[in-house]
C-alpha cells in the first residue's frame, strides 16, 4: 500500500504509532487501525484540495486529541469493565468476614481520626485564613527591628497608621485593630467583655456579614460620630436572647453609651486567635481604650494593622513599598520614636513568634499522631495479609483461571480502598467528637480559649489524603504477597505449609514496628507526664500562693499624675479590706509572655538601629509593697519607698542576673542604667536594690535579665492589682470589685484570678502536651498489642498442624508454651531493641517543652520497655495457652 | 430493566450526526463541532452503552482510495430511541426571555 503522500501525514501516523502504547492493550490495534484510517483519509483529503496551513494546524490538533482518547481507554476500558465487579466482589468479601471489617475499619477509624483530631487544631490555629473573603489578598504589616528580628504583633501607633496610610498605594483598606477589655451594662447587668477596637473599614475587609443589621463603616471612624458597636452573634445569643433585636439599642460600654448597629455572624472571630471577642467598636469613638493619648502618642505602639493588597499587587511589592515608607517616615519622626522597618507579613491569624512556637508544638502533636496511623496501618496490613494467605487458594484458583497479577492487584486495592473509605467515614465521624476536647480548653477561670473547630474542606481535604496513603499502604502489603502467588500455591495451599517464609517475615517486622513506635511515644508521653510534674516545682522567685491579681485594663487618666492618684487610691482602699496583708501595682502579674522588654546599656546610650552586643531585659513597673506581695527577696540595697518621687532622680531595681552581667566586678548599687527611651521618658536611672531571680516571661527561661521601674516615677494606665491576703476566695474578689466601683464605676478588674492560677497558663502548653501525648501513646499501645495478640493467634490456628505432630512427638504443654510466648516475645524485642534508640534520638524534638527532664531519663527508659514486654508477654499468653491445651489428635487431624 | 440515565449534550449532538448521515470521526467532529478528544471517547462510550455500533469499511472502498478501511459508526435502535427521547426532552424546554441578559439572537 502507498505509504501516504505528505510529509506531515507521515509524521502523525509516526505518533500514532507511537501513542499506540498508551492505548490499553485490548483495544491497542483497534486504536490504531482507526485513528491511522482517519489521519490518512483526512490528510489525503487534504492534499487534493491543496489547501492552506490552517486545515492542517486543525488535523495537527486533532490527532493530539487521539493521544487524549487513548488515555480515556486506559482509564475507562478497565473502570467501565472491572472497577464495578471489582466493588461488588470487595464489597461482598468484606460483608462475609464481618469480624474482619469491623476491626480493620475500627482501627484505621481510629488511627486516621487522631491524626484529623490533631489537624483540626491545626488548621483552628495555623490555617484558617484572617478573612472570609479572598483570604490570600489580606496581609499583617510588622514592625521589624533593624536586624531582620524581633516580629512583634502590636507594633504600630495611631500616627504610624496615618502615616502608612498616606503613602502606601499598594495596599487599601489599611485598617488599625487592638483588643480591649470592656464593661457591658445594659438591664442593671454588667459583663466583662474582650472587644476589638478597630478601624472604619476593618470588617468589610475581612468578609465579615452582618446576620441583622449593618457592619461598622468608615462613616462610624470619623472624629465626631455617634459612638456605634457592632456585637458578635454569640454575645447576642447568650447576653439579649436570640430573638430580641438589639439594633439601635443603647448600651453602656465602660460608661459610654453606645448604640448597637449590627451583629456579625459567628464564624467571625477577629484577628486574635483563641481570643473569646463578642465586640466591635471605632477606634474614633473607643481610642482611649488602647491608651489615654492615642491619637498623637507615638512611643506606645498598640496597634496591628491587617490590609488588603491592591488588585495586581504582589506581596514582594508591598514589602517593598513598605521598605521604602519606614525610611521616609523616619525623617520627620524623632530618633526615639521611629520604626525601624515594616515588613509584609501573610494574613494569618498567628504571625511571629507565636505561630513559629505553635507551630513546633503542633508539628510534634500531628509526629505523634502520623505515628499511631503507621500503627493503625502495619495492624490493619497484617489483617490484611493473614486474610491474602487464607485466601491463597481462591487466589491461585483465579491465577490458573487466567488472572492477570494486575487484576489481582486491582482487586485486593479495591478491597483495601473499601476498608480505608470506611475508615476515613468513621475517623471523620469521630474527630467530630474528639475536637470538642479542644473547645474547653480553659487557661483561666473566667477565660475559656475560642476555637474555631468546625469542619472545613481543609479538614475533609487531609481525611481524605490520610485515607488515600493508609489504602495504598494496605493495598501495598496485601500485592506484595498476592504477586507472589502463582499456580504452584493451588497444590500447597493448605495452611499446613505455614505461610512460607517471606510472608511470615513481614508480618513480624510489622508487629516489631508497631511496638517500636508505640514505645517511642510511651517514652514521649512519659516524658512529657515527668516534665509536666517538674514544671509545677519549678523554682518561680516569687510566691504565687495567697496572691489574687486582677487586671485593671482601661483604667486610666489622659495624665500621669492622675494615673498615679487612681491608682495610689485603689491601692489604699484595698489594702485596708479584711485579711488582706500588701497590695501592689505592676505592669504585668508576674510570669506572664507578654511582659515587655526593654534595650538597657550599662555605660552609654545606644542608637535605636545597633543590634549586637545590647542586653535586651525583661521590664516591670511596679508599686512600692510589690517585693511583698510576690516575697522576692533583696539582696542588696533598698526597695522603692516614698524617696522615688517623680521630680527625684530617676531609680531602678535590678535582679541578681543583671547585675552579675553588667558589673560583674562588683556592686550594682549607685550604678547608672541607660534605658532604651521607647519605653521610658527618662534615659538615665541610678540602681538602689538588687533582688533575687524569678521567672519572668515564660517558666522554661534561663538567666534573664530584669528590671523594675517605680510606678510612682511611670504611672501608666492599665496595670496590673496584685493582692496578697490570707483568705484569697470569692469573698475577697467580690470585696475587691466593689471596692474598684466604688473609687471609679468605671473600673473593674479583669480576669481575676489567683496568682497560682496565672502562673499554670505558663504550663499550659506542655500539660496539653502531656495529656494528649498520653492519650496517643496509650492508643498507640493498645494498637499494637492487639496486633501482636492477632498476630500470634493466627499463627497459633495456622500452625496447628505442626503443634500437633510436635505433641504427637512427645513436646509437653510448657514446650508449646515456650514455642509461641517465646516467639511473641522475641518480636517484642526486636521492637524495643529498634525503638530505644528511636527514642532516644527523637527526645530533641521535645526539647523545647521539657522542664527540667534530663536527656535520657534513666527511670523513664528502663521502665518503659520492660512494661511494653510485660504486656507483650499478656498478649502472646493467651493463644499460647490455647495452643498448650490443643488435643494433639485433633490437630493433626486439622487441615 | 433500569432506566438509563438521560445523555449529556455532547453525546446527543452525536448521536444526532450519525443519524444525520455523518458516519466516520472526523465527520462527526465537524458536524458538531466537537473536539477529537471529545468526540471518539464519546464514540466508545456510547458504543459499550449499546447506542452505536461500529464497523470497518469495506476493503475494497478503501483500497481503491490508496489508504487503510476507516472505522464508521451506525445508530442503534436503542441509540435511535434515546436520540429521540433526548430530542423531545429538548423541544420541551420552554421558551424563556433572555432579554434581561441582553443576548443577541444568533444566525441559525
Amino acid at each position: 500500500m502507498n505509504r501516504g503522500s505528505g510529509p506531515l501525514m507521515r509524521v502523525l501516523l509516526a505518533v500514532i504509532d507511537l501513542g499506540r502504547w498508551l492505548a490499553p492493550r485490548s483495544r491497542r490495534r483497534q486504536w490504531r487501525r482507526q485513528w491511522r484510517a482517519d489521519i490518512w483519509h483526512e490528510s489525503q483529503w487534504l492534499d487534493r484540495r491543496s489547501s492552506g496551513l490552517v486545515p492542517r494546524t486543525a488535523l495537527v490538533i486533532r490527532t493530539a486529541g487521539a493521544i487524549r482518547h487513548a488515555l480515556w481507554l486506559r482509564l475507562h476500558v478497565r473502570r467501565i469493565e472491572m472497577l464495578a465487579q471489582d466493588l461488588r466482589y470487595g464489597w461482598r468479601s468484606l460483608v462475609r468476614r464481618p469480624g474482619f471489617t469491623l476491626v480493620a475499619v475500627l482501627t484505621l477509624g481510629v488511627g486516621i481520626g487522631a491524626n484529623v483530631t490533631i489537624f483540626t487544631l491545626v488548621n483552628a490555629v495555623l490555617l484558617r485564613p484572617l478573612a472570609s473573603y479572598q483570604p490570600d489578598r489580606v496581609v499583617r504589616l510588622a514592625a521589624r527591628s533593624a536586624a531582620g528580628r524581633a516580629v512583634t504583633r502590636f507594633s504600630f501607633s495611631f500616627p504610624d497608621l496615618v502615616d502608612i496610610r498616606e503613602r502606601s498605594t499598594m495596599l487599601t483598606d489599611l485598617s488599625g485593630v487592638n483588643l480591649g477589655t470592656f464593661i457591658l451594662a445594659a438591664d442593671n447587668r454588667t459583663d466583662q467583655l474582650i472587644g476589638e477596637i478597630v478601624s472604619g473599614r476593618y470588617l468589610p475587609m475581612l468578609g465579615a456579614r452582618a446576620v441583622s443589621g449593618r457592619l461598622l463603616t468608615e462613616a462610624d471612624d470619623r472624629p465626631g460620630a455617634a459612638p456605634v458597636a457592632v456585637i458578635g452573634e454569640s454575645l447576642h445569643r447568650r447576653r439579649f436572647g436570640a430573638e430580641v433585636d438589639v439594633i439601635g439599642r443603647q448600651i453602656l460600654l465602660t460608661g459610654t453609651p453606645y448604640t448597637i448597629v449590627g451583629v456579625v455572624e459567628r464564624s467571625f472571630t477577629g484577628s486574635f486567635v483563641a481570643a473569646p471577642i463578642d465586640l466591635w467598636v471605632p477606634l474614633e469613638s473607643s481610642g482611649t481604650a488602647i491608651g489615654p493619648g492615642w491619637r498623637t502618642d507615638r512611643t506606645t505602639r498598640p496597634l496591628s494593622i491587617v490590609a488588603r493588597l491592591r488588585a495586581g499587587v504582589s506581596e514582594g511589592q508591598a514589602r517593598e513599598e513598605m521598605r521604602t515608607i519606614a525610611a521616609l517616615l523616619g525623617r520627620d519622626v524623632p530618633p526615639a520614636q521611629r520604626l525601624s522597618a515594616i515588613d509584609v507579613v501573610p494574613g494569618t491569624l498567628v504571625t511571629g513568634e507565636q505561630r513559629r512556637l505553635a507551630r513546633i508544638f503542633l508539628s510534634l502533636l500531628l509526629g505523634l499522631v502520623g505515628l499511631v496511623l503507621i500503627i493503625a496501618c502495619a495492624n490493619v496490613g497484617n489483617l490484611v495479609l493473614a486474610r491474602v494467605l487464607g485466601r491463597r487458594r481462591e487466589l491461585a484458583v483465579r491465577v490458573a483461571l487466567g488472572a492477570s497479577r494486575s487484576r489481582l492487584g486491582w482487586m485486593l486495592l479495591t478491597e483495601s480502598a473499601l476498608v480505608a473509605i470506611l475508615g476515613g467515614i468513621v475517623a471523620l465521624l469521630l474527630s467530630l467528637w474528639t475536637s470538642r476536647l479542644f473547645s474547653s480548653i480553659t487557661p483561666l477561670p473566667s477565660f475559656t480559649l475560642r476555637l474555631d473547630l468546625r469542619p472545613d474542606i481543609r479538614i475533609v481535604a487531609f481525611t481524605a489524603l490520610a485515607t488515600i496513603g493508609a489504602a495504598v499502604l494496605l493495598a501495598a502489603v496485601g500485592a506484595f504477597h498476592a504477586m507472589r502467588t502463582d499456580a504452584v500455591a493451588l497444590k500447597e495451599g493448605s495452611a499446613a505449609s505455614i505461610g512460607g517464609p517471606s510472608p511470615a517475615r513481614l508480618r513480624a517486622a510489622l508487629a516489631a514496628v508497631q511496638v517500636c513506635v508505640s514505645l517511642v511515644l510511651l517514652i514521649g508521653a512519659a516524658l512529657f507526664l515527668k516534665s509536666a510534674r517538674n514544671a509545677e516545682a519549678i523554682d518561680l522567685g516569687f510566691e504565687p500562693r495567697g496572691v489574687l491579681a486582677t487586671d485593671l485594663d482601661g483604667a486610666g487618666r489622659s495624665t500621669p499624675a492622675g494615673n498615679r492618684r487612681l491608682f495610689d487610691e485603689i491601692v489604699r482602699r484595698v489594702s485596708a479590706l479584711p485579711t488582706v496583708e500588701a497590695v501592689a501595682v505592676s505592669t504585668r502579674a508576674p510570669l506572664d509572655s507578654s511582659t515587655p522588654v526593654v534595650r538597657v546599656s550599662a555605660r552609654e546610650a545606644i542608637a535605636p538601629s545597633t543590634e549586637s552586643g545590647v542586653t535586651t531585659v525583661s521590664m516591670l513597673v511596679v508599686g512600692p509593697k510589690y517585693f511583698d506581695v510576690v516575697k522576692t527577696p533583696l539582696v542588696a540595697g533598698r526597695v522603692f519607698d516614698d524617696r522615688d518621687e517623680p521630680e527625684r532622680a530617676p531609680v531602678v531595681i535590678v535582679n541578681e542576673t543583671l547585675a552579675a552581667r553588667l558589673w560583674p566586678d562588683g556592686d550594682a548599687i549607685g550604678r547608672r542604667l541607660w534605658l532604651e527611651p521607647t519605653m521610658v521618658s527618662d534615659t538615665f536611672a541610678t540602681v538602689v536594690g538588687v533582688v533575687r531571680n524569678s521567672k519572668y516571661l515564660t517558666l522554661g527561661e534561663e538567666r534573664q535579665g530584669h528590671v523594675y521601674l517605680p510606678f510612682a516615677q511611670h504611672p501608666r494606665p492599665g496595670m496590673a492589682l496584685l493582692i496578697r491576703a490570707s483568705d484569697v476566695s470569692e469573698r475577697l474578689t467580690n470585696a475587691v470589685q466593689q471596692t474598684l466601683r466604688s473609687v471609679d464605676p468605671n473600673v473593674q478588674g479583669f480576669f481575676t484570678r489567683t496568682l497560682a492560677e496565672h502562673v499554670s497558663v505558663s504550663t499550659l502548653p506542655v500539660r496539653l502536651a502531656a495529656r494528649t501525648a498520653a492519650a496517643v501513646a496509650a492508643l498507640a499501645l493498645g494498637l499494637a498489642i492487639v496486633g501482636l495478640y492477632s498476630l500470634v493467634s493466627y499463627l497459633v490456628a495456622e500452625r496447628t498442624h505442626e503443634i500437633g505432630l510436635r505433641m504427637a512427638l512427645g513436646a509437653n504443654a510448657a514446650d508449646v508454651m515456650r514455642l509461641v510466648l517465646g516467639y511473641g516475645v522475641k518480636l517484642a524485642c526486636i521492637g524495643l531493641a529498634l525503638g530505644i534508640p528511636a527514642a532516644l534520638a527523637s527526645r530533641r524534638l521535645f526539647g523545647s517543652l521539657l522542664y527540667g527532664v534530663s536527656a535520657g531519663d534513666p527511670l523513664i527508659f528502663a521502665s518503659v520497655p520492660l512494661s511494653i514486654l510485660l504486656v507483650s508477654a499478656l498478649a502472646c499468653y493467651v493463644p499460647a495457652r490455647r495452643a498448650m491445651r490443643l488435643d494433639p489428635l485433633t490437630a493433626l487431624r486439622h487441615d | 430493566m433500569r432506566k438509563p440515565p438521560p445523555l449529556a449534550f455532547g453525546h446527543v449532538s452525536i448521536l444526532h450526526a450519525i443519524a444525520d448521515g455523518s458516519r466516520f470521526g472526523f465527520d462527526i467532529m465537524d458536524a458538531t463541532g466537537l473536539t477529537s478528544g471529545t468526540v471518539y471517547p464519546a464514540l466508545d462510550r456510547l458504543e459499550s452503552l449499546g447506542y452505536v455500533t461500529s464497523k470497518w469499511e469495506d476493503p475494497r472502498h478503501a483500497r481503491r482510495d490508496k489508504r487503510p478501511p476507516r472505522r464508521y459508526f451506525d445508530l442503534t435502535d436503542a441509540g435511535a430511541t434515546a436520540l429521540a427521547a433526548a430530542l423531545t426532552r429538548y423541544k420541551n424546554l420552554k421558551p424563556v426571555s433572555l432579554a434581561a441578559w441582553r443576548v443577541r439572537p444568533s444566525e441559525g
